[in-house]
């Protein structure tokens, strides 16, 4: 019983000991990386309701200050919008239409070990209300690239679409 | 053997040990993993023109082999299309178009500074003939997302892309 306790009191005691000042400079890299996924994720998601708002809002120069300049846009039909300027005029015409709304679900984001690119897998519905008041909703599956800035926030470098029908 | 002496072998053996097993690196900065983004582009680049080659041959096999099983494909004018097996159906229908001529232009390979994301942006020409031997070309700009895996080779998680007009 002495002898077992001398024993497990010296091992548990060299173990504290070296983790404590053997290896304490080794074992937070990987809890460091995990953290810096999360804090992009966070950032990324907060970012995404801003936007959505901004989309709410209507207030276009808002929605297409989350993209980058060489940005490209893929609505679910129509040709793609490369650039800032053509993002600007596909959202204008998107907001002058059939008043709609768009919610996002399912996001998945996938951050690269780095925390400078990440991107995002969902679904979205779009309800559109017609002149009438009738409305109809469209679904469809999306993937999003973010590119973290130099000042730290992330924008959309693509923002892809694609319905389910 | 006193039991103090067979104490002092153990903390000896157990120091060694602990010592050994966990930190057998020297402690110091935070290792900055290797750079690998020029080699990650080159093998992309390499991808492409693969892929590329593998349609024109109708080898539906290695075209579906690019991509990951949970992968997604958003394509002009139809639903997306979610997972490998679905994807397979899809590339059946673009390797068997008649007279397929394929011209991929990159425009820009984004690797995250981890190398395990990577966004691929460019257009793609592709021409086919009808049965009256009328060629026609569709060209599209397309961005695709490709993930490291664990054996080191990239696969493509998002394959998204519209018509330029």
């Amino acid at each position: 019983m002495a002898r077992g306790f001398s024993h497990s009191f010296v091992i548990s005691t060299c173990i504290a000991a070296t983790l404590a000042a053997g290896c304490s400079h080794t074992q937070p890299l990987a809890p460091e990386l995990v953290d810096m996924r999360k804090v992009a994720e966070d950032a990324i998601n907060a970012t995404s309701e801003e936007f959505a708002k901004a989309v709410d809002a209507k207030d276009v120069d808002k929605i297409v200050s989350y993209y980058t300049d060489d940005a490209v846009l893929f609505a679910p039909s129509g040709p793609a919008a490369v650039g800032k300027d053509a993002l600007r005029k596909a959202w204008q015409g998107f907001l002058a239409g059939p008043a709609s709304k768009i919610d996002v679900s399912g996001t998945v984001i996938d951050v690269a070990a780095s925390a400078d690119l990440a991107f995002e897998r969902g679904s979205f519905t779009n309800t559109i209300t017609d002149a009438k008041g009738k409305t109809t909703a469209v679904t469809g599956k999306l993937v999003d690239i973010w590119k973290k800035q130099a000042d730290g926030s992330w924008k959309i470098a693509a923002d892809t679409n694609a319905s389910d029908k | 053997m006193s039991l103090f002496k067979i104490s002092r072998l153990l903390f000896a053996a157990t120091a060694a040990a602990c010592f050994a097993a966990g930190c057998s690196q020297k402690p110091a900065e935070p290792a900055t993993p290797p750079d690998t983004r020029a080699a990650d582009e080159t093998a992309i680049r390499a991808s492409d023109d693969e892929f590329a080659k593998a349609a024109l041959a109708k080898d539906l096999d290695k075209c579906a082999s690019y991509y990951a099983d949970d992968a997604v494909a958003f394509a002009p004018g139809m639903p997306a299309v979610i997972g490998k097996d679905n994807i397979r159906k899809f590339l059946s229908g673009l390797v068997s178009s008649p007279g397929l001529q394929m011209n991929i232009h990159i425009e820009s390979i984004d690797v995250a500074r981890s190398g395990d994301i990577a966004i691929d942006r460019g257009t793609v020409d592709a021409t086919t003939t009808d049965k009256k031997g009328k060629a026609s070309t569709q060209s599209i700009e397309y961005v695709i997302v490709r993930k490291k895996q664990t054996d080191g080779s990239w696969k493509i998680v998002a394959d998204t892309s519209a018509n330029l007009k």
